[in-house]
């Protein structure tokens, strides 16, 4: 598995390194620490919920991690579970469609890889980012600090829930 | 290593050839005169011989010019030799039908008859058998006078023929040919192969590394001066809250704030934390997120997915003898029961999708909670604003109220703001790497060092190639120059040793002269007496002195050659003659003269005494018809009486 960033991500949360936010001053209190694959994630939600897959030429070149980061490795299978959804709905494979939501389980899955996906699914997980990073600088500006970020990261979700 | 002919042969072809072959024998002697009147062919019979050893390709007009007459509609001559005692014979068809020429070659020890198309000879004898070298030995007469003619370069040119220096010519081109090739290569990269295109680039790579140093040094200052401005700012917030808290009343004001910041500081940490802990997991993100989830853990369950039974478990049932509910497994349902395992999931795929089900079944989330811990957050935020507005307004009055040393250190922390602002955007702008925020700052190679890296990589690159091809053909010329330095004094070098040998030779031939060749160019330069140059010498000077410079070159040559030559002695006085006929056949191994009747005196009858073992006389008399007679031995020589004209 190679995780690849929408090109834009570094700039949109002021990395310098592996450190976010870094036009603002550091302030003295121990901040949490948000990581790069943070940004790849929070852009990936989005993407996913969208249901829409971005450009694989608008990915950087490099990869920039192969794997789950401890923070994340729990969430292996939802995060599959989540794609299998994703593309469940872009094909509009109905939900009684026994053979094709086994079929494309058995495309997307891959018992031997940590991200559980197979090598299609790791390329739709990139894209699906590209396509998220899109919502996500549409919808808010680039944050000078975590707070502010995770608060209008939040306001992103709202109205989207099914029950409103 | 020797090559001697034997003979040839001649069937429709013009004159006398109609049908004619000439047998020198096996062991051919060392001098055969072979007496033909005019008409019988002589001439034709060199240019045969010429043609036949060359393989030279030959006209329409010029095959037809050999036709012995209109009924006949193929022709043959053919040259027999003994290469190094191996019996070769060079045959050349002519086809008067079509105007068309073939060359074969018969040689006893191949294969299938012996007889293949072209020219198999040793590839050393392939070298000299080429037209400019042939004919020194099939001696053409005209050369005689054309290698004296200094305004041609006959002399120059068979020197440079025997000596393979026209292959040297080729190793030049192949030379230039490897350049123009390394030239077009490169021009794909860039089209700079001289030295002023070669400066051009070499400026380009310093402007951008200039640039590249110019930038670094930027970079590095604008670093430090935000490192600086940066303590500056803390300094004077601090300086601010100090001069704020001299009065007691404010700082008891900036106190009550200071410990709310620190408050509100750990509490929006908190909260970061846990609202961060909370979005890494998708189903505490929000209800639609947790709702998908679970939809789909439901919809497997549903649907039973995966199959509870694995394509293994039938590929494993296929091997047994009994099926699990007793009946016999024979071959036809071990068939079924492996075709239709192909439609069952592998195990490690059952897994991943029954980890994955499981995840979501037991997949539970609460997007209320990290509602809850926003809308803290977000009050945390408000507080945070508040205390800095309440600092504001603290030193707002304070200000108003006169201080103007408080409104100096605002003011000082207002700028210095500006230009951590300002220090910032031009570090963005000159270390960013992302394409998309290099278009959207509008920045360059000279504006922005990443892009900058990437301009001078490009220069150094075209420059190195261009230095590359520019070095390879410099090399290629002074390679070429020093072929050609090495062939000038190959040519200079073996032009003198030829001269030497020629004149040696000269002194015993034209003894009454002290006739010399003072040098070798394009022609043979001659000096009489050592004092002038001769302007002309007589045709029977000539004669000798081509003889005299072909038996020193040919003596040279990688194989002892005949030498085969039609009216040697025709232009020469009597007395040049006689000695001609003494001297010069002792300068080659083997010697086939074609002579007419009124050579005998003087010339052929300076072998008349020689040993028989030594000399054969053939005598080709014509009958009329195009057909002739051959007569053997010196009485039919002496005795012929042909029609023979003496020019």
């Amino acid at each position: 598995m190679s995780f690849f960033l929408p090109t834009g991500v570094r700039s949109f949360f002021s990395f310098e390194g592996q450190r976010a936010f870094a036009k603002t001053p550091r302030r003295r209190d121990a901040t949490p620490r948000f990581l790069m694959f943070d940004a790849y994630y929070f852009s990936l939600l989005l993407g996913l919920r969208e249901g829409r897959l971005g450009d694989a030429n608008r990915l950087e070149a490099q990869s920039f991690f192969d794997a789950y980061p401890d923070n994340y490795r729990a969430q292996a299978e939802l995060i599959a579970g989540l794609l299998v959804d994703s593309e469940l709905r872009r094909l509009q494979i109905g939900i009684g469609d026994r053979a094709d939501i086994e079929r494309q389980m058995v495309l997307l899955l891959d018992l031997t890889s940590t991200t559980r996906l197979s090598g299609h699914g790791d390329q739709l997980l990139n894209r699906y980012a590209v396509a998220g990073f899109d919502v996500l600088q549409d919808g808010i500006m680039p944050p000078d600090n975590l707070e502010d970020f995770l608060v209008a990261y939040h306001a992103l979700w709202a109205g989207k829930d099914p029950a409103e | 290593m020797e090559v001697r002919l034997t003979g040839w042969r001649s069937k429709n072809i013009r004159g006398g050839l109609r049908d004619l072959d000439i047998d020198l024998g096996s062991d051919p002697r060392r001098w055969t005169l072979v007496q033909m009147s005019n008409g019988t062919g002589k001439t034709t019979t060199m240019d045969l011989l010429r043609s036949t050893l060359t393989g030279r390709a030959l006209s329409t007009p010029e095959v037809r010019a050999f036709r012995a007459d209109d009924l006949v509609e193929t022709g043959l001559f053919e040259a027999r030799l003994v290469v190094d005692d191996r019996p070769i014979r060079l045959q050349m068809e002519l086809d008067f039908r079509d105007g068309s020429v073939s060359y074969w070659t018969v040689r006893a020890e191949t294969r299938g008859g012996g007889r293949e198309e072209g020219r198999a000879v040793p590839s050393e004898l392939r070298e000299l058998l080429k037209p400019a070298l042939t004919e020194l030995f099939v001696f053409n007469g005209e050369l005689a006078t054309q290698i004296l003619d200094l305004s041609k370069s006959r002399a120059a040119g068979a020197i440079r023929a025997l000596y393979g220096l026209d292959q040297v010519d080729a190793l030049q081109e192949r030379v230039t040919g490897l350049v123009q090739q390394e030239v077009r290569r490169a021009a794909s990269v860039t089209s700079a192969k001289e030295q002023k295109g070669i400066t051009q680039l070499q400026n380009l790579v310093n402007e951008a590394t200039s640039a590249k140093q110019r930038l670094e040094q930027l970079q590095q200052a604008s670093a430090a001066r935000l490192a600086e401005v940066s303590r500056e700012r803390e300094r004077l917030d601090a300086e601010i809250t100090a001069r704020l808290s001299e009065d007691a009343g404010v700082r008891a004001e900036i106190e009550a704030l200071d410990v709310n910041q620190v408050e509100v500081d750990a509490n929006a940490n908190d909260l970061s934390t846990q609202a961060l802990e909370a979005f890494r997991r998708p189903p505490h993100v929000s209800d639609l997120l947790q709702e998908r989830l679970k939809t789909l853990g439901e919809q497997l369950y549903t649907l039973k997915l995966p199959e509870t039974i694995s394509r293994e478990f039938f590929n494993e049932l296929a091997n047994e003898k009994l099926c699990v509910c007793g009946r016999p497994i024979g071959h036809t349902e071990r068939d079924q029961i492996i075709t239709g395992a192909g439609r069952y999931l592998a195990q490690d795929q059952i897994t991943v999708i029954n980890q994955m089900k499981t995840a979501l079944r037991d997949s539970s989330g609460a997007p209320n909670v990290l509602g809850a811990t926003i809308a803290s957050l977000q009050a945390q935020l408000v507080e945070r604003r508040k205390i800095k507005a309440e600092r504001d307004r603290l030193a707002s009055e304070r200000i108003a109220e006169g201080d103007d040393v408080l409104a100096k250190l605002r003011a000082d922390l207002g700028e210095c703001i500006e230009e951590v602002n300002a220090l910032s955007a031009t570090l963005e702008r000159l270390s960013t790497k992302d394409s998309i925020r290099q278009r959207a700052l509008r920045v360059g190679w000279e504006s922005n060092l990443p892009l900058c890296d990437g301009e001078l990589e490009v220069r150094k690159f075209r420059l190195q190639t261009a230095t590359k091809t520019r070095d390879f053909s410099e090399q290629g010329k002074r390679l070429n120059q020093i072929i050609a330095d090495t062939t000038r004094r190959a040519l200079d070098g073996l032009r003198d040793r030829v001269r030497l040998a020629t004149n040696e030779k000269l002194k015993l031939i034209i003894k009454g002269e002290d006739l010399q060749v003072s040098k070798i160019g394009g022609g043979l330069e001659l000096q009489s007496g050592g004092l002038d140059a001769k302007a002309g010498a007589s045709e029977g000077q000539k004669l000798a002195i081509a003889y005299a410079f072909l038996t020193s070159l040919l003596a040279e040559a990688p194989y002892k050659l005949p030498f085969i030559v039609d009216s040697p002695a025709v232009s020469l006085d009597t007395e040049v003659r006689r000695e001609v006929g003494e001297l010069i056949p002792s300068f080659f191994g083997q010697m086939v003269m074609l002579v007419i009747s009124s050579e005998r005196e003087g010339f052929a009858d300076a072998f008349y005494g020689r040993a028989p073992e030594d000399v054969r006389f053939l005598t080709v008399a014509a009958e009329g018809g195009g057909q002739v007679r051959i007569e053997e031995g010196l009485q039919a020589f002496r005795d012929f009486h042909g029609k023979d004209l003496t020019a």
